[in-house]
């Protein structure tokens, strides 16, 4: 079944003592997004993601779908998006 | 206002001591997130998508000046400079960090404020009409009766892990402001023949995925027995109710599929048991002891502001339509209750600034003895003002951008934050909001359209109460695009109904269009001064249905 | 308040299942010895309902609360009258103790006759009362 998915991932997550958002690089975490390890096998990302969660006091584990036709990552959901850029409001 | 005593600051200062040690646990690690997250909740923290989000509870909406000033400090020294009211009377901010969070309570509870299960599968907040105390059609000030509910809940230590969340509203006026036909209990204060005090008693209303109007268990519960008839229900409920899944756990679905019959038998037969126990409804003496808290204040105040002639003359039009729907009748002659929007055009439906909270603060205290309302249509209320002041007070909230004149119009919307912030949502909520608020932007188009309420959640868990919409817009995830339900017909009030889902969904640029076809449809048919809500009755969904979806 | 962790269970101790109706519940069990409740996660809470019942009905014996209780509901065990904690994993002694401890007055009535809030604030205006207005 993994094999006809074609959609790419990234990995996400909320620092514990102040909830913002961080990126998988494959190693650590990181706030931008464009350090992110991307991969079409969501399920190891999120294995290899997992094991790190804890020593890094990271919260709330996803993986995002990207758009690969995007030469920067972003996000394909609106949710993503957000996460990544902020509320889309001028609050 | 009720005010603390010594055993209401204890408990609250033990329970940051406790929530604290809570935070130290779950940052050093010896609490995993699993134990520690209904832990949190039960103290109103959430993650959302980029940060936490404190949800403060503001019980049955009222507060004060004083506690208005903390919340704006804690908005600039702790978040970004802003909080957001809610459909419950809270205000919640958006960008707290866990860390700083403990420090946060001990400012509030310097102010008798607190997150106590302003989340968790627990009793809420209980909230209220906002006019409590001054409402024309009212029978008695309920808010004595909702801090006594306050604090009979604070740690009820039975009622902690209920199947799920559990929120009561309360009335004393004919006329419901607080939406008591959808809360899990709604109380609405009444007298009985024999000139008593007490209440009907709703159960099992809700919104949600099963949007259902509450049934009456008890048209008439002598007031003194309140508390053992609240406990007979939550007991009946946490040991009857759903706990296998959780959108069939709240209590509406357990009266539903039981009937509203046997439910009640099985309160009442528990409710005899209490009363037998005889240890729960309050002593007469501890009653009073709450009820002196809120002894009408005397009205003899008078602000005598200054008022800037020139500009009132100038703009003495706006003046008028803002007095038209900003001003409600009050029990004393001489004064008025006062609805602040803060809906402005465009604007965050519930958002302020903590400026703009500082200054409102001293309004309160100039024009309404210091006190400060909110509503669950998430705008603020000034209950004491006289009415020779209302013009310097329109003046005053005109400099601080308050003084929208649109409540209780089109664009006086109830939005939830949606996608912007929220992690459960599907769709945005407030960017719609803003568009549709700045499509009717004119005062003159508002006001021709006339009472209109429009209600717009970001998902079927319903927070912004879309089910009860005179049009209601619910968001929804269609194959990862935003897409937006119009309902229509819904009413929160007495004359409660719950609105009907229209047709296919719309895209985000589709919706605000939408919006307008329904608003002309409903301008073309309707009779003589007939509302939007009336002329849905007679006419049905059918011509909107037509003008909206026949055409494509 | 107090409440005691057992290590072992005591012999001859009732099972009584969370799901178990409020009516069966109360019939017959009075006179055990010992009684345990089951909390199958430590979020379903009708155990605390059924014993507040238990205890309502006469219930003298042990009431122990078992499954998965957590050492930061000490108190609400308590309160609602189970005597005995019967862990099945590890818990944490001194959250327990400080959770115990650290509220000395309650809202809510408790199983045991401890006076409430309520009744401490009449309580305290009487004496107040009594002795010519705390004049001492």
């Amino acid at each position: 079944m993994r094999a006809r998915d074609k959609n790419q991932y990234i990995a996400t997550a909320n620092q514990l003592h102040d909830g913002a958002v961080v990126y998988f690089t494959g190693k650590y975490w990181s706030q931008d997004i464009e350090q992110s390890f991307v991969t079409w096998d969501s399920d190891f990302l999120l294995k290899l993601a997992e094991e790190t969660i804890e020593k890094e006091n990271l919260i709330s584990l996803e993986a995002a779908k990207i758009d690969e036709n995007d030469p920067s990552i972003s996000p394909i959901s609106m949710r993503e998006k957000i996460k990544a850029a902020g509320p889309s409001i001028n609050y | 206002m009720y005010q603390y005593d010594a055993y209401d600051h204890k408990i609250l200062e033990k329970r940051i001591e406790e929530f604290r040690d809570q935070v130290n646990r779950r940052l050093s690690g010896e609490l995993s997130e699993e134990e520690f997250k209904p832990l949190r909740l039960m103290n109103g923290v959430y993650l959302q998508l980029h940060a936490y989000m404190l949800r403060v509870a503001i019980p049955y909406g009222t507060f004060t000046s004083t506690q208005l000033r903390k919340f704006a400090h804690i908005a600039r020294k702790y978040d970004r400079g802003y909080g957001h009211f809610t459909t419950r009377q809270n205000i919640q901010f958006n960008w707290p960090k866990l860390v700083d969070i403990p420090d946060i309570l001990e400012e509030l509870a310097s102010v008798e404020m607190h997150a106590i299960q302003t989340s968790g599968n627990c009793i809420r907040n209980t909230t209220s009409d906002q006019l409590a105390g001054v409402a024309v059609d009212e029978v008695a000030d309920p808010r004595p009766y909702a801090e006594i509910i306050r604090q009979w809940s604070t740690f009820h230590p039975e009622f902690a892990y209920l199947p799920r969340k559990f929120k009561i509203a309360i009335t004393g006026a004919s006329h419901d402001r607080a939406a008591i036909n959808f809360h899990d209990i709604g109380l609405e204060m009444v007298k009985n023949d024999a000139g008593k005090i007490g209440f009907k008693v709703i159960v099992g209303g809700g919104l949600g995925r099963t949007p259902i109007i509450g049934s009456v268990i008890r048209e008439f519960l002598p007031e003194r027995h309140l508390l053992s008839y609240l406990e007979a229900i939550m007991r009946a409920y946490n040991l009857d109710g759903h706990r296998d899944n959780k959108y069939k756990a709240r209590i509406k679905i357990l009266v539903k599929e039981n009937g509203i019959d046997a439910y009640r038998d099985t309160v009442e037969k528990e409710w005899e048991a209490i009363k037998h126990e005889g240890n729960t409804d309050l002593p007469e003496a501890a009653q009073q002891l709450i009820f002196n808290h809120f002894t009408p204040p005397t009205y003899t105040h008078r602000a005598r502001h200054k008022i800037d002639f020139e500009d009132f003359f100038k703009n003495q039009q706006e003046y008028a339509h803002w007095l038209s729907n900003s001003r409600h009748d009050h029990k004393v002659e001489g004064y008025a209750a006062v609805t602040i929007s803060l809906k402005p055009v465009g604007g965050i439906p519930g958002d302020i600034s903590a400026d703009q909270m500082d200054k409102l603060a001293d309004l309160a205290d100039v024009f309404s003895l210091g006190e400060i309302r909110s509503t669950h249509e998430q705008n603020l209320v000034f209950a004491h003002v006289h009415e020779d002041d209302l013009p310097a007070l329109w003046q005053e909230l005109d400099k601080i951008g308050l003084a929208t004149p649109n409540h209780g119009l089109i664009s006086d919307i109830i939005a939830c934050p949606g996608l912007d912030y929220c992690a459960l949502a599907n769709a945005r909520s407030i960017p719609v909001a803003q568009q549709i608020s700045e499509r009717f932007g004119s005062d003159e188009r508002a006001k021709e359209i006339g009472e209109l309420k429009i209600k717009i959640s970001g998902c079927i868990n319903a927070c912004a109460h879309h089910h009860v919409g005179h049009i209601g817009i619910l968001g929804v995830d269609k194959k990862g695009v935003e897409s937006y339900q119009l309902l229509l017909g819904g009413n929160a009030d007495e004359n409660a109904s719950v609105g009907k889902i229209l047709g296919p969904g719309f895209s985000e640029d589709e919706i605000v269009d939408a919006v307008e076809t329904v608003v002309d449809t409903y301008l073309a048919l309707r009779e003589d001064g007939e509302s939007f809500l009336d002329a849905y009755k007679r006419l049905g969904a059918e011509p909107f249905k037509g003008a909206l979806y026949d055409a494509n | 308040m107090q409440i005691e962790i057992l290590e072992n269970l005591p012999a001859e101790t009732l099972h009584i299942a969370n799901s178990d109706s409020l009516e069966k519940i109360c019939d017959g069990y009075l006179g055990s010895n010992a009684i345990v409740l089951n909390f199958p996660t430590f979020t379903d809470g009708r155990a605390f309902s059924q014993a507040r019942r238990l205890r309502r009905s006469g219930f003298k014996g042990e009431l122990i609360a078992s499954g998965d209780i957590r050492s930061d509901q000490a108190r609400f065990y308590a309160q609602v009258g189970f005597s005995a904690l019967y862990f099945t994993h590890g818990y944490n002694k001194k959250v327990i103790e400080s959770n115990l401890n650290r509220y000395t007055d309650t809202y809510q009535n408790s199983a045991f006759t401890e006076s409430t809030v309520f009744d401490r604030r009449i309580a305290k205006i009487e004496a107040a009362r009594l002795s010519g207005g705390g004049a001492f």
